[in-house]
């Protein structure tokens, strides 16, 4: 491990070589990829409008016009599918922004303070981990709902998502931070007078920088599913077209008893290969940047 | 008892193949104690490794044979191999890593090869085991203790005793005084020398340090580079060192009742053993060395019973 | 150095207790956070509740007085498992969580014990054939179960086999107004119901435990006690048993217990999508209803729930790393 601040670009090169021989990785990537590309280009592949409404054709299953049928009111779910994209991957990647942020913040104060602070913050991360995800989230939502705010319930989300998905990065900056603080260099930089916030940002961040990002990656994918989740139970903006509220819909509209399958198993198809793809990616960046999981005598 | 032919180990690497063990013999009888040199990266873990087939997955013996008893260990299958193994070689890894198993007492772990390759009844071995802790010097209270609760000269006796458990004709010891201070070093040397004498044990001992081979070893096989470069009793190796490296060796440790020098180290690094030089390997840092030296592979010198590979020689 | 396992789990359990007061604290706040008269919020008009339920509830929350009074009582109050009254049900919070938490935790309780069972076997011989056939099974179908929202696969399931095959019944615990004549019928009745849930809750839980293990074990397999009892002569299976396996149990157990607070994300969406009557549906009927003082006992209860676990953990740890140091 370089003791300064890495050469950015070369190491960015040599990371990739490494990479594109992992086949989970490389899966991963294009799955995302894929993805991506379906919602940036939503407007011009998708067949249908998502939103209009046919009443002559309902509850059809996958044929020529519908290729994945319609629902109970006639929309075309292929169109919604592919619209539904769009706010999965919005809703993942802000609401992890969020985490990140919150957490490296946390991650690094606790780590760096000693004593009486990163005891404190260490406590409240352990606290965030204890406390079930699920039940927060759906309390917090609940919340902001009575308040009656103007907050457009789809940032809601993003929000709740992301203040309850902290707690994983800060752990592993914490740690991190930890094993470096002792490490030669630091004490040569107090010694020349760096200040606190130099040196974390030229010497902590970049060693810790592959783990977290593949933390943030990892992180995503925990953030669509909980989107999906929140959406399904009712609790996400029922006017936008997502996955989750696919399914919402299709279960309040008896879906199941009428055997609509073509409602209920493409997002779910869906979900699936999203959050494998930006899960394989993780994994994959987590076990180059840690060797031990390679399993090679380091 | 111990005959080692040609012996070539590789380990596999998305590059190629790094020639860790390049076609190296050595020899040993009944109640001798070898003593197996080089400097970290010259294969002699490796080959000490090889003789039990004991290699990570990475890593396979190319060629040559290890006749223990006339039998090949190489050629051996899995089962007869398993026999062999402890019961009649041993080995002494370095105390001070992890070579102790943290959730099992020690006595437990004394205990498990006798379980394994004798008839006896649990509390048996747990006695044996118990006196086993003894004979190396510790008290028998202790042996219920886990190995965290060890010091590491007092983890490397336990490996000593460990080894001993099912009454081995031949012992290896890996670096086993390495990483222990000057004190512990010494009552560990003592320790080994007076097992070797009562029990008749042979022993291989691979260091880097040569005054303990100095102190412990009858013969001595230096390595370099995967090659074995001399193999002769310790008396001549140290009065009449015949390869330059070995002299460098030699030089490279402090003598108290030499002349008042400073130890001198050898200039240069070791070679890549992904793609050895053709001719010798020590070569590029030798004094002596010129052209004859780069072509093939030195021819091998038998000097009366001393070995020496060497074009100067 | 006093090596006393009771007095390490005595100061465990005082931090335990400390995040549980924690928790309280944190639950008040949040419903304090809203803008506007929390009486409003907290207590309901309409519905036909009442006037006898509504001054209960005043008194509950003590809305008169001022806050710091009102944080100390509501502790005070909710230690000793006075968690209000349920507008919703008609009764006290407390009485309703417990006559639904034990279906919760005989679903999960079943669920968690097979899916560790099963996870942590499968990711050892996944480990321990790294990167052959087993492993790469075993991670993709862990990856993708993983991957899978559970409620949807809930859906699933049900579609499948109650719907199409019509093989277990749809939702619920047990055949309505059904008399049980006799024990055997009763567990016989309960297992249908259950099957469909449990194996959700399974599938989806037993990957983490999977890629836990196998991680966990992955490490260990780099130790060099494993090259010592190799040398010993013991067989691989020896090896994995004996030495890897106990070893690589303890981390397993510490990330474990983080899991917790995702298993009972899990079991809500379970027990929502089979109409299972356990606290998940609670849950699910109390934010319906906007019955928001059954939702802050639930989040108290499930807390706990999860701190118990991790303190169950803890303890579990004590047994099996002779290294805990019990100062």
């Amino acid at each position: 491990m370089s003791e300064t601040l890495i050469p950015f670009r070369r190491n960015l090169s040599q990371f990739w070589r490494v990479y594109s021989g992992s086949k989970k990785g490389v899966l991963g990537l294009i799955l995302v990829l894929f993805f991506f590309a379906i919602a940036a280009l939503a407007p011009y592949i998708s067949p249908f409008d998502p939103s209009k409404i046919d009443p002559s054709r309902t509850w059809l299953p996958p044929n020529s016009v519908n290729w994945l049928g319609t629902d109970w009111f006639g929309h075309d779910l292929f169109s919604q599918m592919i619209y539904g994209t769009q706010v999965s991957l919005v809703v993942g990647m802000f609401a992890t922004l969020i985490s990140i942020i919150v957490g490296t913040a946390i991650g690094l104060f606790s780590g760096y303070y000693g004593k009486m602070l990163g005891e404190f913050l260490e406590r409240v991360i352990d606290f965030f981990l204890v406390i079930p995800y699920l039940p927060l989230m759906i309390v917090l939502v609940a919340i902001f709902e009575a308040m009656e705010t103007p907050i457009p319930i789809l940032w809601v989300v993003i929000f709740v998502i992301g203040i309850t998905g902290w707690s994983g990065t800060a752990r592993i900056i914490r740690s991190q931070v930890l094993s470096v603080k002792e490490r030669q260099f630091v004490e040569r930089a107090r010694a020349v007078g760096a200040g606190d916030f130099r040196i974390m940002a030229k010497h902590i961040l970049p060693n810790v920088f592959p783990l977290v990002f593949a933390n943030a990656v990892l992180t995503v994918a925990g953030a669509v599913l909980a989107e999906v989740t929140l959406d399904f139970l009712g609790l996400g903006d029922v006017m936008t077209i997502s996955w989750g509220m696919l399914l919402h819909f299709a279960l309040s509209n008896s879906a199941v008893y009428r055997g609509a399958w073509w409602w209920i198993v493409p997002p779910g198809v869906a979900i699936i290969l999203l959050v494998m793809g930006f899960t394989m990616i993780g994994y994959s960046i987590e076990e180059i940047s840690n060797p031990r999981l390679r399993g090679r005598k380091a | 008892m111990l005959d080692v032919n040609n012996l070539r180990t590789f380990y596999r690497v998305d590059e190629g193949y790094v020639k860790a063990v390049d076609d190296v013999d050595f020899h040993l009888d009944e109640g001798e104690a070898l003593g197996l040199a080089g400097e970290s990266g010259c294969g002699k873990t490796t080959a000490a490794l090889s003789i039990v087939r004991l290699l990570p997955s990475n890593a396979s013996i190319m060629g040559g044979e290890v006749l223990y008893k006339g039998q090949d260990i190489v050629k051996m299958s899995d089962r007869k191999l398993r026999r062999i193994r402890w019961k009649e070689i041993s080995i002494v890894f370095q105390g001070a890593m992890n070579a102790l198993n943290p959730v099992k007492r020690i006595v437990d772990q004394i205990a498990e090869p006798i379980l394994l390759h004798e008839e006896v009844s649990k509390e048996d071995a747990l006695q044996r085991a118990r006196k086993l802790v003894e004979f190396v010097g510790i008290d028998k209270v202790r042996a219920k203790d886990y190995p965290h609760e060890f010091s590491g000269g007092m983890r490397q006796r336990v490996m000593i005793a460990m080894a001993l458990a099912c009454s081995p004709r031949l012992v290896i010891l890996d670096e086993p005084t390495t990483a222990l201070d000057v004190m512990t070093k010494t009552q560990i040397q003592e320790l080994v020398k007076d097992l070797q004498k009562r029990l008749t044990l042979s022993t291989i001992l691979i260091t880097h340090d040569l005054s303990v081979i100095a102190e412990t070893c009858d013969k001595v096989a230096i390595m370099y580079g995967g090659k074995l470069v001399e193999y002769a009793d310790v008396v001549s190796t140290f009065e009449n060192p015949l390869h330059p490296y070995t002299s460098g060796l030699i030089r490279a440790f402090p003598n108290i009742y030499g002349s008042r020098e400073l130890p001198l180290s050898i200039p240069g690094s070791p070679p890549d053993l992904l793609h050895p030089p053709d001719g010798c390997r020590f070569a590029p840092r030798c004094s002596m060395a010129d052209k004859e030296c780069s072509k093939p592979p030195p021819a091998k010198v038998v000097n009366g019973n001393h070995y020496v590979a060497c074009w100067k020689r | 150095m006093a090596r006393s396992r009771a007095a390490y789990l005595a100061r465990k359990s005082t931090y335990a207790f400390i995040t549980v007061v924690i928790v309280i604290v944190f639950n008040f706040l949040l419903f304090r956070v809203m803008p506007g008269d929390p009486a409003r919020i907290l207590i309901p008009r309409g519905h036909n509740v009442p006037l006898s339920l509504i001054a209960r509830m005043r008194e509950f929350y003590g809305l008169d007085k001022p806050l710091p009074t009102q944080l100390v009582s509501y502790v005070i109050q909710t230690l000793q498992l006075n968690l209000g009254y349920s507008f919703y049900y008609k009764a006290p919070v407390a009485d309703v969580i417990a006559a639904w938490l034990p279906n919760t935790l005989l679903l999960v309780g079943i669920s968690e014990v097979i899916a560790i069972l099963l996870g942590f076997s499968t990711g050892a011989i996944a480990g321990w054939r790294r990167g052959k056939r087993f492993d790469l099974f075993a991670t993709s179908f862990g990856l993708t179960t993983w991957s899978m929202p559970t409620f949807w696969l809930g859906i699933v399931l049900i579609m499948v086999f109650s719907v199409q095959l019509g093989i277990f019944p749809v939702g619920g615990v047990r055949t309505a107004e059904m008399a049980y004549t006799n024990i055997f019928q009763q567990i016989g009745d309960v297992g249908m119901h259950i099957i469909l849930p449990v194996i959700t809750l399974t599938l989806v839980s037993f990957a983490e435990y999977l890629m836990i293990m196998r991680n966990s074990l992955v490490d260990v397999m780099t130790e060099d006690f494993v090259l010592t009892a190799r040398a010993k002569g013991l067989t691989e299976q020896q090896v994995l048993r004996d030495h890897v396996v106990p070893n690589a149990l303890l981390p397993s157990v510490t990330t474990v217990a983080i899991a917790f607070g995702f298993i009972v994300g899990g079991a809500l969406q379970t027990e929502i999508i089979f109409s299972y009557p356990g606290i998940g549906m609670l849950t699910y009927m109390a934010i319906e209803f906007r019955d928001y003082t059954l939702l802050q006992g639930l989040f108290f209860i499930d807390a706990i729930l999860v701190i118990i676990a991790n303190f169950a953990a803890d303890i579990i740890y004590t047994y099996i790393d002779p290294r805990v140091k019990f100062q």
